[in-house]
């Protein structure tokens, strides 16, 4: 079998992080990259945890599909109200607002989003870059970030790419906010639970020392990439050198992931070796 | 590798309630109470309790007459054309139970405050009532910091517990309602609100018919810890689609509570009598009751 591929390590190591009887919450997010990240590895990584040691895991598709029955799938939605989507079997369709989930309930254990801009206390931007009165650019607006990263009982962001000016040491502007001032400055907030995880991109993933409220460094995808990772990053990295790898999935993972949870290669885009 | 089957026994999922529990009934009025739910409460003599409903009246009154409501938290307790409800009357005038009156939709407020993951909800219906004076424990007047009007703050409902009936699911938990009648079926806030959810269904369904018509499940399985297949869980009150009311049954019992002997008589003759099927086979079995009520679709 051939080795596993960044998508797949990122897949099998979001999976294992799951919980049963948790509900994971993921938008339908559009652009090549960002569906990978924002969206398809979320689904399979959910659908993974469901065929293994979670199967009362709840997957809300777009925050309406319940339960996707995925692998029915010829082609991946690519559009919000693609008809394929809404065709698709699942165990219920939330067709009112909200309907039979509330994530203001608290009823999301946890959610993937993305944005523009991260920082170090991991608040999140996709309003604009610059002032927001007069914006050097401006771009989609909060959304449901806010919802995420606040309500959600914990947050995957999704970042697609990994570059210094997406990993910044200050965002320009909170749409989602992560841990100012560590957990005691969130609780001043008004804001007791809830809040970044993990930040996982196609280098890394980092997760939070939520006391300090400052990232970190929590494993490395590629040894051979660690000498770069710095001079990719908009912030320090003081756990370069001790950083572990993120761990290989073994051979019976990669199994069923490609075999069960993506026959078609359509979430993770590796052709079917079957 | 754990299951994800949550179908149980009626006896197994009203032994889940501890005496002393605060417990969300669904159903409104004359449509789908959770009467056999109750039933089986009076049978397991689990008491003490706190129940919150939005219309209610005939299961609390059965737990009124078998002594077991503390309080009990509502917008209405009686049985539509045929009266009051006779046993709650009687425990709330000898001062055996206490209760906390709400308008419709000041109590649909707190069980939308619980769903929307919010302590409280600003109303205007109940200015100047003495519902907003009642408790401040549920009610405290506010100004709104906008506009300076005044409203009530109605506190959420938390229950312990929260038991609907339904009409299908399968055997995750999914819940179907084949309908959607009028404004007056809360139970999907109500659920939604929940802590722990209890839900018994006329039928339970294959897990394929659930998901041939997603857009019909009402209650998705991740709010649901128990589903219990009770058919004629509402009798004698209706399950509106499955089965009418049951008018004479509902007459009888409203005159075996006009005293609490009778009362007492009819919990014998009807509940204490070991299970659901039992209770239904008092009233000629399942297959005479669907042949006289069953609404036939």
């Amino acid at each position: 079998m051939s080795a596993a591929t960044i998508p797949e390590i990122i897949t099998i190591a979001l999976a294992k992080s799951f919980a049963d009887h948790e509900v994971g919450f993921t938008g339908l997010v559009t652009g090549a990259a960002a569906m990978l990240y924002g969206t398809s590895i979320p689904l399979a990584a959910m659908m993974f945890a469901k065929l293994t040691h979670a199967p009362n895991l709840t997957i809300l598709l777009a925050g309406w599909s319940h339960n996707p029955d995925l692998a029915s799938l010829a082609a991946l939605p690519d559009q919000e109200f693609d008809s394929t989507l809404l065709d698709l079997p699942c165990e219920a369709q939330t067709v009112r607002y909200p309907g039979q989930f509330s994530f203001k309930r608290g009823h999301v254990d946890f959610g993937f989003s993305s944005g523009v801009q991260l920082d170090v206390t991991g608040s999140l931007n996709s309003v604009v870059i610059g002032d927001h009165a007069r914006p050097k650019v401006r771009l989609v607006g909060p959304i449901l970030q806010p919802e995420h990263m606040t309500i959600f009982r914990r947050e995957y962001v999704m970042l697609p790419h990994h570059t210094a000016r997406v990993l910044v040491e200050k965002v320009d502007y909170v749409s989602g906010v992560g841990y100012p001032g560590g957990l005691a400055g969130r609780a001043a907030l008004g804001i007791p639970e809830g809040g970044p995880e993990w930040v996982v991109t196609p280098e890394c993933i980092f997760d939070f020392d939520k006391e300090a409220g400052r990232i970190r460094l929590r494993s490395i995808h590629r040894e051979e990439r660690r000498g770069e990772l710095a001079g990719v990053t908009g912030f320090a990295l003081p756990d370069l050198e001790d950083a572990p790898a993120t761990p290989e999935p073994t051979a019976e993972e990669l199994d069923l992931l490609r075999r069960v949870v993506d026959p078609r290669g359509l979430l993770l885009g590796r052709a079917p070796e079957h | 590798m754990p299951s994800r089957e949550k179908v149980v026994s009626l006896r197994d999922a009203a032994a889940r309630i501890p005496p002393g529990a605060r417990v969300a009934f669904g159903g409104n009025i004359m449509r789908r109470q959770v009467n056999a739910f109750a039933r089986e409460l009076i049978r397991q003599r689990i008491g003490d309790l706190t129940i919150y409903s939005f219309a209610g009246g005939f299961a609390v009154d059965m737990l009124a007459a078998a002594g077991l409501l503390k309080r009990y938290e509502g917008v209405y307790a009686g049985l539509f054309w045929h009266g009051l409800a006779p046993s709650f009357r009687r425990g709330v005038e000898a001062g055996a139970i206490e209760v906390r009156d709400y308008s419709e939709s000041a109590q649909v407020a707190r069980f939308q405050a619980a769903c929307n993951g919010n302590s409280f909800m600003p109303i205007r219906a109940l200015l100047g009532t003495d519902m907003a004076k009642q408790d401040p424990e549920i009610t405290v007047e506010m100004t709104c910091p906008f506009t300076g009007r005044s409203y009530t703050a109605m506190r959420a409902i938390e229950p312990d517990f929260t038991v609907i009936h339904g009409y299908t699911a399968d055997a995750y938990g999914n819940v179907q309602w084949p309908l959607a009648r009028d404004a007056d079926d809360v139970d999907q806030i109500i659920a939604r609100g929940s802590n722990r959810l209890i839900v018994t269904v006329e039928r339970i369904v294959p897990h394929e018919e659930v998901k041939a018509n997603p857009h019909l499940t009402y209650i998705p399985s991740q709010w649901v810890e128990a589903v219990v297949e009770v058919p004629f869980g509402a009798h004698p009150l209706a399950c509106d689609t499955v089965h009418d009311e049951d008018e004479e049954a509902i007459r009888a019992y409203a005159a075996a509570g006009r005293t609490a002997a009778g009362a007492a008589d009819y919990l014998d003759k009807y509940v204490h009598v070991g299970s659901h099927e039992a209770y239904l086979d008092a009233f000629g079995g399942l297959a005479a009751l669907k042949a006289r009520l069953g609404v036939g679709r």
